[in-house]
């Protein structure tokens, strides 16, 4: 099967070091890259300076070439219309003048949604969105993704030569990425300038708690937790666990706790060990933003409660008899040491 | 102030998908079983809201679905409400989609100083097709829009933003992909515009589809169900005092710092 030369190349959103969101996603890639004899590998890591963020990729990856693309004027969390001026300017770079078939992958997540829509239609290709596996074929590129609130898995088949995607990460658990050797490194220095944004204004942050993202253990509620005391009590228990706190949609909707905390299809993707549901039905639609090797401990009043199914542990019962209980001895335990 | 909303539905999760899963299948199910979806909902609310402070906003509302649909947006009393039928354009393609409804919004007589659209409006449960359309318009797009209101400055919208909110103002026709939001849940409509709704009409827009083959194609489909993650659920029981021990002790096992 001869495959027309292929670059992969992988979108990168500036990240603080200790962060390290992106480790799956380019573990992933590397995955992929093995699997397509003959493709080009290229990671592109947006930053306002070099040395920031250490270029790095699992010890398998072979022949990766990263690309700190430097635009001095960049901050973390940067807007998704300023991110595609950053990768449109970067990829034009890498790209002018190169017939190759070239497939571009981002993180999975809104932002990085809208990027993929965004700079397809940029370069004239096609977005497959949010895709949990891409497959290479002589002709075109296939990815696979759930669609109809996860209830189906299908593939999208596109013979587009420049393909976007975002890439969900595999399971939580990922290989320890190595350092890239200094050869495989280099610097493109953006000449896009970012004005400073008048028009917008910061409100200040309702959401002062640890975030969802590379937590160890997540605490979800449901819309069986009705109302905001119930929250304070898991945001005790998450507190003690070291833990993040989030929500399925209907408590998001119900102003519970801020949309950047939905877990689920439309919400957050959280890779945690342990994730704890209390008051959570189970629905595909939530499950969604949960990884497939995360065990799940839940909390439900209906012994029925399909998020049994998928449990490892379960509780059948009252949140109201249970929580305080065990934030109580949660606490205790943490104090004792 | 001309805000245009588009609806396109979502294939309600309660119901069954039909036995046979093909392309013909799901789109047909995908008909049969539309409901708004929240964020279709969320958009409409917001444009409910701009008029409820200023009489003078005109809204207009194009349904990318079945009459059924388009029924439920007329019932909220909005200005004018139009069909895009988009039967020959199966749901696959993104950009497909953005482009023939960006051809199709041009026949609109008033343009949209606004233009609102839930965030995962027209696709597969992502957000692709809301940026794809305002590129396809020639219209700035921001995200995650959680309201929208306008003063003497004009419109100011407040998103979420990673882990902050964030204020910005308009600086001209603008496309905002809704999303949920505890003050924008749509409200109930009212008795007398729901049977003033009945009798409506709702003119057709047509999709400029170019022939030829899709630039996307849907391969194999299957069914997707959970499988057990580990074995079967162990069951933690007794009082609550019991109960909640034992679950610390669990929880403890995988808590702490990494
Ligand atoms: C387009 C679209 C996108 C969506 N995206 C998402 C998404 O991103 N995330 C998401 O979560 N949902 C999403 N949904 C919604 C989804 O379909 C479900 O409605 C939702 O997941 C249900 O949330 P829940 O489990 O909190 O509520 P419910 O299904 O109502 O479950 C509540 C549970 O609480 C239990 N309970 C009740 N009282 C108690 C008590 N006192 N103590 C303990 N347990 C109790 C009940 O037994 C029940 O199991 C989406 C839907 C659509 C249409």
């Amino acid at each position: 099967m001869k495959i027309d030369a292929l670059r992969i190349v992988v979108l990168l959103p500036f990240e603080p070091a200790e962060k390290r969101d992106h480790n799956a996603l380019v573990a992933s890639v590397c995955e992929l890259h093995a699997a397509v004899p003959g493709s080009a590998l290229h990671i592109v890591q947006l930053a306002p300076a070099t040395g920031l963020v250490e270029a790095r990729a699992p010890a398998s990856c072979d022949g990766a070439i990263w690309w700190n693309a430097v635009c001095p004027s960049l901050a973390a969390d940067a807007p998704a219309g300023t991110l595609a001026r950053l990768f449109r300017e970067a990829l034009a770079a890498q790209v002018t003048g190169d017939a190759q078939r070239r497939l571009v992958l981002l993180p999975r997540g809104a932002a990085g949604e809208e990027l993929a829509a965004t700079l397809a239609w940029d370069f004239n290709g096609e977005s497959l969105g949010r895709c949990q596996r891409i497959r290479v074929e002589p002709e075109s590129f296939v990815g696979q993704r759930a669609a109809f609130g996860g209830r189906v898995l299908i593939d999208l088949r596109t013979q587009a030569r420049c393909c976007f995607a975002t890439l969900q990460q595999q399971g939580s658990v990922s290989p320890v990425p190595q350092p890239l050797p200094q050869a495989s490194v280099r610097t493109i220095e953006l000449l896009t300038r970012l004005e400073p944004d008048h028009d917008t204004q910061r409100l200040e942050s309702r959401d002062a708690m640890p975030r969802l993202e590379g937590a160890s253990v997540v605490v979800g509620g449901g819309r069986g937790v009705q109302g905001v005391e119930g929250f304070e009590w898991l945001a005790r228990v998450a507190a003690s666990l070291d833990g993040a706190l989030g929500g399925s949609l209907p408590t998001v909707d119900a102003g519970w706790i801020p949309v950047s905390r939905q877990i689920g299809q439309s919400g957050k993707f959280v890779a945690p060990r342990l994730y704890f549901a209390v008051g959570i039905s189970g629905t595909l639609q939530h499950l969604a933003g949960v990884s497939a090797d995360t065990t799940i401990v839940a909390l439900n009043s209906d012994p029925e409660a399909p998020i049994f199914s998928v449990a490892k542990v379960g509780v059948v019962g009252d949140w109201r008899d249970i929580l305080p209980l065990l934030a109580e001895r949660l606490e205790e335990r943490r104090r004792r040491g | 102030m001309n805000v245009l909303v588009l609806v396109s539905g979502t294939a309600d999760p309660k119901w069954p998908l039909p036995p046979r899963l093909d392309a013909e299948a799901l789109e047909a199910h995908a008909r049969r079983c539309a409901v708004l979806s929240p964020f279709d909902e969320a958009a409409l609310e917001l444009a409910l809201k701009l008029r409820d402070a200023d009489l003078s906003v005109h809204i207009t509302a194009v349904v990318a679905a079945d009459e059924g649909l388009a029924r439920q947006a007329a019932n909220l009393r909005l200005d004018a409400v139009y069909r895009f039928d988009e039967r020959r354009l199966g749901p696959w393609s993104a950009r497909a989609f953005a482009m023939a409804l960006a051809a199709a919004l041009g026949q609109l007589d008033r343009s949209a100083d606004l233009v609102l659209a839930g965030r995962e409006f027209g696709d597969l449960d992502d957000g692709s097709v809301p940026p794809l359309l305002a590129r396809a318009m020639g219209l700035p797009c921001v995200s995650l829009a959680l309201s929208v209101a306008a003063d003497a400055d004009g419109l100011w919208v407040t998103r979420q933003r990673g882990p902050f909110m964030e204020r910005q103002r308009l600086a001209g026709p603008t496309l905002l992909a809704v999303t949920n939001d505890t003050h924008n849940r749509l409200r109930h409509p009212l008795l007398k515009n729901v049977m003033a709704a009945r009798k409506l009409r709702f003119a057709p827009l047509a999709a400029a589809i170019a022939d030829g083959e899709q630039p996307i194609s849907l391969g194999a489909v299957q069914a997707y169900t959970p499988a057990p993650r580990e074995g079967a659920c162990r069951m933690l029981t007794g009082a609550p005092a019991e109960q909640a021990e034992a679950l610390a002790q669990v929880l403890a096992g995988f808590g702490g710092p990494q």
